[in-house]
């Protein structure tokens, strides 16, 4: 289990999080909504122990791996979890990259830095290339030697995903993965998501600004608002009875009749 | 192969544009390069024929082929001003031959001085957290990129010459006497011309560093498990590198022309000094064959970074 517990963060005298409770489960989606600048990516990158040096992590704050408390850890022992235990994908597939390594080479670094015996060099080009295999790249043998600008950006985040797929970690945070995709291909990657999910048992935390992507997909979902969760609670109960106002809004902001109906008749009701 | 073919034939075709300005911005300077030979009291038939043998008598277009195929055998013209013996004008190419090895050793030492000293410095001084050391080192930068290059000279042979003795001022020996002694003494003007542009290289490699450390990749390369150190070697380097080369190739373009305060501070018999000397004394062949040396230089050196380019960024193709 991976447990947020209280976490809040602070840029100078402005707290960015503030008390922000979750538990995500291996082998379970929690997807986490909101609009941008509500803390969404925040909390990931808090997760990650990726804060930018000058956010401080307030005292009482806790998120644990397993029972394994994460703040404070030294950047060594985070550095052995990051990629390890806990990966994260990102928003821009474009620029997440590294434009001058070969696609291949960036795969094989998250291989080579956890420590797994290497036997020879064919081994790890198999390993890459399964894991390529496994996100549905197209002709993995050309992308292997490939460099980023050469692959479109749906292919790209497949590349991200087989990365940050590739050790096999417990728990996998995308951070707005299909935001940057036009929607057929947002349809693709999610599947994605979702079939790595129940082959390896990964949770997955899934954070979006689309509440209605989570439909069908989340196990639970967590409504954040201005650095607090302000609501949490099941795909249904979210949809159907949304408690919070804001929440509401959310809703209503997704263009699709049925369910704009479906609030203001939950509203009204109350 | 198809870029630097490409890249090739712009650079043959600007070489050729560059032949034709040079050749023609020496047509129209004001000055009868016949009466400058041979002064103003000299007689009509000594004229005509002294311009019949310079060709001067030719049409442009004629008088410009002329001049190229010359210039393609290394017949740059002769000097007005410098004599082989008492009939007979030197040579241009003879006297740029012995000036412009000077000139190359200079700007090839220093060209070393600047990759060697500013590359690390700039690695260290991008990637380090301390603040303190960041602040030294801008002290340094910003002095010496502000001592005008005259007397950074002078420091240099006051402290290492006069100081240390490791050399001894103006004690100049030509490489084809002793080559040793002669790169010796080239260190300390080479580090002269080098210390400045190490300072810019070091301080831009350092900006271009700091901006790739906020790049989404290097937050890609966190997230696998990477560590700092493996984070500014293996992804930052390579590309904070690729604007530092074109800025490395300015400077080179800069140094291969030649560095006149330098080369009179130190005393060195380069392409610099002949040049002045030759503008003041309006010896026209010697100025154009300079000119030509230098253009090309310039416009050879950024060739070679285009084609440096295509090795360290993938994403430079047609």
């Amino acid at each position: 289990m991976l447990e947020i517990d209280n976490l809040t963060v602070e840029f100078g005298t402005k707290k960015v999080l503030d008390g922000v409770s979750l538990t995500a489960e291996k082998g379970k989606v929690l997807g986490i909504v909101g609009e941008s600048g509500s803390g969404k990516t925040m909390t990931a990158l808090a997760v990650m122990g990726l804060l930018s040096p000058d956010a401080r992590v307030a005292e009482g704050s806790s998120i644990q791996l397993d029972g394994k408390e994460l703040i404070g850890l030294p950047e060594k022992k985070l550095a052995a979890i990051r990629g390890n235990d806990i990966a994260m994908i990102f928003q821009e597939p474009m620029t997440s990259l590294n434009p001058t390594m070969r696609i291949g080479r960036q795969l094989e670094e998250a291989l080579r830095l956890h420590g797994q015996k290497i036997p020879s060099k064919s081994w790890l080009r198999e390993k890459v290339m399964e894991a390529l295999k496994e996100a549905c790249l197209p002709e993995p043998e050309k992308q292997y030697d490939r460099y980023p600008h050469e692959l479109s950006g749906g292919m790209r985040q497949r590349v991200m995903i087989a990365m940050g797929t590739i050790c096999r970690p417990d728990y996998l945070l995308c951070d707005e993965p299909t935001t940057a995709l036009d929607v057929t291909t947002e349809k693709g990657i999610l599947e994605l998501i979702n079939r790595i999910r129940t082959e390896h048992n990964m949770g997955i935390i899934f954070i979006t600004h689309d509440l209605k992507l989570l439909r069908g997909f989340a196990d639970k979902v967590a409504v954040m608002c201005k650095g607090k969760v302000v609501e949490q609670g099941s795909v249904e109960q979210i949809f159907n009875a949304p408690v919070e106002e804001y929440t509401r809004r959310l809703i209503a902001s997704i263009p699709d009749r049925q369910h704009r109906r479906n609030v203001k008749a939950a509203g009204a009701e109350k | 192969m198809k870029y630097i073919a490409k890249k090739l034939i712009t650079l043959i075709l600007t070489l050729f544009l560059i032949s034709v300005l040079v050749f023609l911005i020496f047509q129209v300077i004001p000055g009868d390069p016949v009466l400058s030979i041979l002064g103003t009291e000299a007689t009509e038939e000594k004229i005509e024929s002294l311009r019949e043998e310079l060709g001067l008598n030719a049409s442009l277009p004629e008088r410009y082929f002329d001049w190229l195929s010359g210039v393609m055998k290394g017949d740059l013209g002769r000097s007005y001003r410098y004599k082989e013996n008492l009939n007979e004008q030197m040579a241009v190419s003879r006297l740029v031959a012995g000036k412009l090895p000077v000139t190359l050793t200079l700007a090839g030492m220093s060209l070393l001085f600047i990759i060697v000293l500013s590359i690390p410095i700039g690695i260290l001084w991008g990637g380090t957290k301390h603040k303190w050391l960041d602040a030294l080192l801008n002290v340094l930068a910003q002095f010496s990129m502000s001592v005008p290059s005259f007397f950074l000279g002078i420091i240099v042979i006051y402290f290492f010459g006069l100081i240390m003795k490791w050399f001894t001022p103006g004690g100049y020996v030509s490489y084809k006497e002793d080559f040793s002694g002669y790169i010796q003494y080239m260190i300390f003007p080479a580090l002269t011309v080098a210390l400045p542009k190490v300072a810019m290289t070091a301080r831009f490699l350092r900006n271009s560093i700091i901006n790739q450390l906020n790049a989404d990749y290097v937050r890609t390369a966190y997230s696998k498990g990477a560590g700092r150190t493996r984070v500014l070697f293996l992804h930052v380097l390579k590309n904070a590198m690729i604007p530092v080369v074109t800025f490395i190739g300015v400077i080179a373009a800069e140094i291969a022309a030649g560095s006149i305060v330098v080369e009179q501070v130190f005393g060195l018999p380069g392409i610099g000094r002949l040049l002045v000397s030759s503008i003041s004394t309006r010896d026209y062949p010697v100025v154009q064959a300079l000119m030509l040396y230098i253009v090309s230089a310039v416009v050879i050196v950024y060739f070679l970074v285009d084609v440096l380019y295509r090795y360290i960024d993938p994403r430079v193709e047609e």
